[in-house]
């Protein structure tokens, strides 16, 4: 998992035991990620604000009442999970309200995300630059069009870097369902990056 | 010799299931077995995740300055609210725009209530006050008393003279 996430005190338990500090941390340190993470499902830039925002924001209103089970990044994302969902929900209720079709698997898959949208940043030569950027593009692309339950498995285990187990608790699904998506997620981009994946 | 179907697919299963396995032992960083055969695929699963990583690490780079200032806005309403009145005036603000924000109903009564209470009583005292229109208003006037020489006069009666006979007595 990644460092960041792995402060040396759990930032809801400071929080309610009066010391705000480890919350600011977090705050400052997750805000880029939790952005990303809202980005690559689907949800544009002002939609990703909102919705880290509204998961900070229910964090802290849960500091009070909070015990300490597991690690503190899969609970983070476990509410953030739930706020994707509460939204997808939303928004397909609106649609319905509107008479517009309702997009499949969570986020709407015609649409591109700011993220997507985004160049890709690093130091690159100039030689491997088109071929990179043009694999970086199929790999979002692929991304994109993967069923929503594989793309969140791979978003915590993979970018997140979040083991099994966490992956696990916070979806709340079986390790076995964790290792099944993974490996079709992982099968479906590597094909679209025209790999061998027999 | 050509390979039996049953025996394809029972290949295919066993290398997706070690395929499984090995994203398993990569991603809760588990260490490399002995089998030269299974580290080779190893080795090529972590390829593909660390160009994975490389690709996506940079959209957490996309906007930094935007990122800072998101979580400054968050940190203004959680652990440094503002708990004077300037304080609850945002926080008023901040909950009014979000119903608003929610709801096209409320925007809707909002606009009706604006024009009712707003924008018509000050229509209203602009051409009262200040460029009264001519033909706005319908007057009632009173009918005022027709000047003295228009009076009709009444005919004076008339009085006939006759001459006086013996039998008249006088009064």
């Amino acid at each position: 998992m990644k460092e960041t996430w792995d402060s040396e005190r759990d930032p809801l338990a400071a929080l309610r035991d009066g010391d705000p500090e480890p919350f600011e941390a977090f705050v400052v340190s997750a805000t880029p990620a939790f952005l990303a993470f809202f980005g690559r499902l689907g949800a544009s830039r002002a939609e990703a604000e909102d919705l880290v925002q509204e998961v900070f924001l229910k964090l802290f209103r849960t500091a009070p009442s909070y015990t300490q089970r597991g690690r503190f990044a899969a609970y983070a994302f476990r509410v953030a999970r739930n706020g994707w969902i509460d939204r997808v929900r939303k928004r397909g209720a609106e649609a319905e309200g509107l008479g517009m079709p309702v997009a499949s698997g969570g986020a709407d898959e015609g649409r591109t995300s700011a993220i997507e949208r985004a160049p890709a940043t690093g130091t690159e030569e100039p030689g491997s630059g088109l071929a990179r950027r043009e694999e970086a593009a199929r790999l979002r692309a692929a991304l994109a069009r993967l069923p929503e339950h594989h793309r969140l498995v791979f978003e915590l285990g993979v970018l997140q870097e979040m083991p099994y187990e966490s992956i696990a608790d916070t979806l709340e699904i079986p390790v076995g369902t964790v290792k099944s998506r993974m490996f079709h997620a992982v099968r479906k981009l590597r094909a679209a990056l025209g790999e061998d994946v027999a | 010799m050509k390979e039996h179907p049953m025996n394809d697919q029972e290949g295919k299963d066993e290398s997706a299931e070690r395929d499984a396995d090995l994203l398993e032992s990569i991603l809760n960083g588990e260490p490399m077995r002995d089998d030269a055969r299974v580290e080779a695929r190893r080795l090529e699963l972590e390829a593909f995740l660390a160009t994975c990583r490389e690709t996506f690490a940079g959209d957490e780079e996309v906007d930094r300055i935007g990122a800072r200032r998101l979580a400054g806005r968050i940190l203004a309403r959680t652990t440094r609210e503002d708990l004077s009145w300037r304080g609850d005036i945002g926080l008023m603000v901040r909950y009014v725009k979000s119903r608003f924000a929610d709801s096209a109903a409320l925007r809707v009564a909002a606009a009706v209530l604006l024009v009712h209470f707003v924008v018509a009583p000050s229509v209203l005292a602009y051409y009262v006050f200040v460029k009264p229109e001519p033909d706005l208003w319908i007057k009632y006037e009173q009918r005022g008393e027709l000047p003295y020489a228009l009076e009709v006069e009444e005919p004076p009666l008339e009085i006939e003279f006759r001459p006086l006979d013996d039998d008249d007595e006088p009064r």
